[in-house]
């Protein structure tokens, strides 16, 4: 994992580097950027997405990004299409199973976040912003030993396992505090300008669930011709009364820190950025914890099944540390031409917990045939879904931003098994 | 979190709304099965287990395991009492009689008195009563007749010395014979004695006479005087609440009395479970009658000719007789009433010592083998024990009329079968829980099973029974009445036969060597479809076969069982191409 991770982000960084050489005009779009517009927008999460606002404003921003291996678009919209005309047969499950993968297994995650954030410069080498959100983090992971039996069935094997299955979501409500600090110029007016970003958030959980198996490798599962035998520990974590009034501020809270570190060479557009989000945990309190133990051996079909149907779940109320998904990613830009800003970035979580968060690499590209009025379009590597698009549109003025992006993740449009959407509105003085 | 979560499904809804919808149910399916056509096998072990012969038995009646490791059932005990005390009766004891004279002086007229007094040993003649020491009448009347030919009332008393009252004190009573025409001839008077509770001591047996004549007419002549006054008596049947003495039936023919008693054994007294077709269609080799005789009389009592037997009852719960009034009990093929003989081993009575307790073991297949079957057929039959039992030894004995023999009987059948050749058939029928719970409904059922290729039921047995089976057999959907042949009915299943090889046994019908076999049941699609019902039916003609060697005999022992080792082997499509 970390020899694909240095691979990847040198890989940016070569290609970046290239880019370097390229010189643009000083009349080109790509010189009259405003600086804050450089940093392209990323769709995943981003805490000092709005750090760098060209002046003191508000932005009312909303992002959603949610993937899966299995299921694309079209297959959800004929699962609706059969509910809502029939009624969904098991079999139609039989055969939706067959869209997993075989040997990944079934991966699922998403993140959403809402806000607000109002902030902007503080002369030229300070910026604040202050940020209230909504954030919901989810995800979680069926093995394929898990899945196997039920899809592939005990005729070639017999040996299965809960594997690494396991589910993990939480919403929290945050306030934070985000600060940059620029240094720079450095050595010329051409030199590099280095950016520092630290901030900080007070989180309030506002519900929490998590799945998970107790015993190393998920426990063993055999079916095989002579007989049965189990033996796993599940273990379920849910936040008590769930539905009721939201937001809460009395169900845990925790702290966050994101940290970023950004060298820009402005006149070249080149620029190396990278950033740790979300180092932090947060507390939950009365969680209901159910916890069950399966072990059992017999040669009997109905035994097995009422030892199924017997399960005996302990139940009581626990507080719970969660470590927040953290998130690493290293992201290189540069101009191509005097329209054409280059992105490359690559993203990974690191001490995710059951946040399963896989490598991407996203590239992308800013064309500023007019530069309020950026046209981006991308492609994105990895992740839960492989291959998918990026593409959105932009009004960035030194008043008013207007972004809107999209991504059709692990395919095109109908084939795809992601989907992710951004909004940011702000206005500045 | 709700607000990003609304937006989070509008930009999905979108993004969704953009890809193709399906044009029909079948596009959409189709598109859920894009991953591509695939057969999955599911193989799962449906029981490993031991099935004993012996689970079969689901009785009521407790099993035991007889010599030989033979697997049998006891019967519920049944009690009958054989009340001999009831049934000691004297019939006319002889009652002396006597003649008093008296002395008539001549020329006496009216008014003139006569007294007289005498008594007499009145069972002087009998040898019955005086065989015994005391004797407490239950029920019975003594009758004095006193007789008088003298022109003169006879006023007079009797006082029976030896007939105690239950205060102790002799019995007495008065009379008065009316004058005779004075011709020789004499009129009578009558008194009746009401023995109840009368205890009669025979060696003390004096009836006292006291009386006076008084003249009425004249003359008198004095040759009347001779036997002028005549007593005797008679003692109809009387019944006995007790008997004391040196009893001795060769003394006392009264002490040797026929007995015959019954008890009806009730259908649901016989329960052999699952194997009950099997025990009527067979010959039952092995039961043994356990008899408890215990005797309350302080007395010994021999039984003579005492047997157990069979008979059927009437439509009025009475025991059918035959043209002599004796029971009409069953026959076997040669036409032999079917008596088991109850005795000592080596004599043919059975003695029972006074106030005590006899055990008595007798083989009775023959018995049992009919009173089974008859109670299998649903006949309404009796067991029947009739003999004659003498009381007393010539020893000083007591028997009261509320004695008996009662009579424990505990049958014991051993599952030791004789089965023909052709085998014997056991059919069972049982409304089973489908596999409904899987599926939602009649739709998905189909749905279901139009992706099965194939089910197929593999048992691997070890066959330590001594039979072999031939099993068919027939389900269909929903519950179904005992009554109806499923295996008839239109849209039934029918299983191939299944064939389970019989083991070898030994003479005495026990399993010597075990078989292996291995039963293989396929089922289509369509009659899987029949199982994924809340209900079926399913019927089962279970053939049992004798094993090899034994002669058509088989005998259960209880460790007799069948090995299972079985598993389902489901093959399903699923993909695309559907």
């Amino acid at each position: 994992m970390r020899r694909a991770i240095t691979l990847v982000a040198l890989a940016g960084l070569v290609s970046v580097a290239g880019i370097a050489a390229q010189a643009v005009p000083d009349n080109s779009q790509a010189a009259r950027v405003n600086a804050a517009y450089r940093r392209t927008q990323n769709l995943r999460v981003d805490p000092f997405r709005h750090a760098f606002l060209p002046g003191w404003g508000l932005v009312i921003s909303t992002g959603v990004w949610g993937e899966n291996n299995a299921l694309n678009l079209k297959d959800v919209r004929a699962l609706e299409y059969i509910s809502d005309n029939d009624d969904l047969l098991v079999t139609d499950f039989i055969d939706a199973l067959g869209l997993v993968p075989q040997g990944a297994g079934l991966g699922v995650s998403s993140v959403s976040e809402s806000g607000l954030y109002l902030g902007g410069p503080i002369g030229r080498h300070i910026g604040l912003g202050a940020t209230a959100q909504v954030r919901a983090y989810g995800g979680g992971s069926v093995d394929d030993d898990a899945l196997a039996f039920i899809r592939d069935g005990n005729g070639s094997r017999q040996d299965f396992s809960l594997g690494d299955s396991r589910g993990e979501g939480i919403v929290t409500g945050e306030v934070g505090l985000h600060s940059l600090i620029r240094l720079g110029p450095l050595g010329s007016i051409d030199g590099a300008v280095v950016t520092l970003g630290l901030g900080g958030r007070y989180l309030w959980s506002q519900g929490y669930a998590r799945v998970r198996s107790l015993v190393a490798d998920g426990g063993s599962v055999r079916i095989s011709p002579d007989g049965y035998s189990a033996s796993f520990d599940i273990e379920t974590l849910v936040t008590q009364d769930v539905d009721s009034v939201i937001p809460t501020f009395d169900r845990g809270s925790g702290l966050a820190g994101d940290l970023m570190v950004r060298v820009e060479w402005p006149t070249s557009g080149l620029a190396f950025e990278g950033m740790l989000a979300n180092i932090g945990k947060i507390k939950v309190f009365d969680v209901e914890r159910r916890i069950a133990r399966l072990d059992v051996v017999t040669s009997n079909l109905d035994e097995f099944a009422d030892s199924l149907d017997a399960l005996d779940w302990v139940t009581d109320t626990v507080d719970v540390e969660v470590n927040l998904p953290r998130l690493v990613r290293f992201s290189a830009s540069g101009w191509a031409n005097r329209i054409l800003q280059l992105d490359v970035s690559t993203s990974f979580g690191l001490n995710t917990g059951d946040y399963d968060l896989p490598l991407a690499v996203d590239l992308g590209t800013t064309w500023r045939f007019v530069r309020a009025l950026p046209l981006r379009v991308g492609v994105v590597v990895g992740g839960h879904g492989g291959f998918g698009y990026t593409g959105g549109v932009a009004v960035e003025t030194g008043n008013f931003l207007l972004q809107l992006a999209g991504g059709s993740l692990g395919g095109l449009f109908g084939n795809a098994t992601g989907a992710a959407g951004r909004l940011d509105l702000g206005f500045y003085f | 979190m709700r607000k990003p979560t609304r937006i989070a499904a509008t930009l999905c809804l979108a993004a969704a709304t953009a890809a193709c919808e399906p044009a029909s149910l079948t596009e959409a399916r189709n598109q859920l099965g894009r991953g591509g056509e695939r057969v999955v096998v599911y193989v799962l072990p449906v029981v490993t287990d031991s099935a004993k012969v012996q689970d079969l038995v689901d009785s009521t009646a407790a099993l035991d395991t007889i010599s030989g490791g033979i697997l049998a059932i006891r019967a519920d005990p049944e009690s009958l009492s054989v009340e001999v005390g009831d049934e000691l009766t004297y019939q006319d004891v002889d009652f002396d009689s006597f003649v008093v004279n008296l002395i008539v002086p001549p020329g006496i007229g009216p008014g003139y008195t006569i007294p007289f007094s005498s008594s007499y040993d009145v069972l002087a003649s009998d040898t019955v009563l005086d065989a015994v020491d005391t004797v407490v009448v239950h029920s019975g009347t003594l009758v004095v007749t006193t007789q008088n030919r003298l022109p003169a009332t006879a006023g007079y008393t009797v006082t029976l010395d030896g007939f105690l009252d239950a205060g102790g004190s002799p019995i007495a009573a008065a009379g008065t014979v009316p004058p005779a025409p004075g011709d020789g001839s004499y009129v009578s008077d009558v008194l009746n004695f009401d023995l109840a509770g009368v205890t009669v001591v025979p060696a003390a047996a004096i009836a006292q006479l006291n009386g006076t004549a008084t003249v009425v007419t004249s003359p008198v002549d004095p040759a009347l005087g001779t036997a002028a006054v005549i007593q005797d008596g008679s003692i109809s049947a009387i019944e006995i609440q007790s008997l004391t003495g040196p009893l001795d039936p060769a003394q006392t023919p009264e002490l040797i009395i026929d007995v015959e008693e019954s008890r009806e054994i009730l259908r649901s007294d016989v329960d052999f479970g699952d194997l009950e077709e099997a025990v009527e269609a067979s010959t039952l080799n092995d039961a043994a009658v356990a008899l408890e005789i215990s005797n309350s009389a302080n007395a010994p009592a021999v039984l003579s000719d005492f047997t157990l037997g069979v008979v059927r009852l009437d439509a009025f719960g009475d025991i059918l007789r035959d043209g002599f009034g004796d029971p009409d009990y069953e026959v076997d093929s040669l036409g032999q009433p079917i008596l088991i003989p109850v005795t000592d081993p080596g004599v043919t009575t059975l003695t029972l010592a006074r106030s005590s307790v006899s055990n008595v073991s007798l083989q009775s297949a023959p018995l049992a083998d009919r009173l089974f079957h008859l109670l299998l057929g649903d006949e309404r039959v009796s067991i029947v024990a009739a003999g004659t039992a003498a009381i007393g030894d010539g020893a000083p004995s007591r028997i009261e009329r509320t004695d008996s023999l009662a009579v424990v009987l505990g049958v014991t059948v051993a599952f030791d079968l004789t089965i023909p050749d052709t085998g014997v058939q056991i059919t069972r029928h049982s409304v089973n829980s489908g596999l409904g719970d899987l599926v939602e409904d009649e739709r998905e059922a189909d749905s279901l099973v139009a992706r099965i290729d194939s089910v197929e039921f593999t048992a691997e047995l070890v066959n330590r029974t001594p039979f072999g089976t031939e099993i068919d057999i027939a389900f269909i959907r929903d519950s179904v009445p005992e009554t109806v042949d499923i295996f008839l009915q239109p849209g039934a299943v029918l299983i191939d036969r299944v064939t389970l090889g019989a083991p070898t046994v030994d003479a005495q019908g026990r399993v010597s060597q075990a078989i292996s076999d291995t039963v293989v049941v396929r089922l289509s699609n369509t009659e899987v479809r029949e199982l994924l019902n809340e209900f079926f039916t399913a019927q089962a003609r279970i053939r049992l076969l004798p094993g090899a060697g034994g002669g058509g005999r088989g005998a259960i022992q209880a460790s007799d069982a069948v090995l299972i080792n079985s598993r389902v082997l489901v093959q399903l499509h699923a993909g695309k191409s559907q």
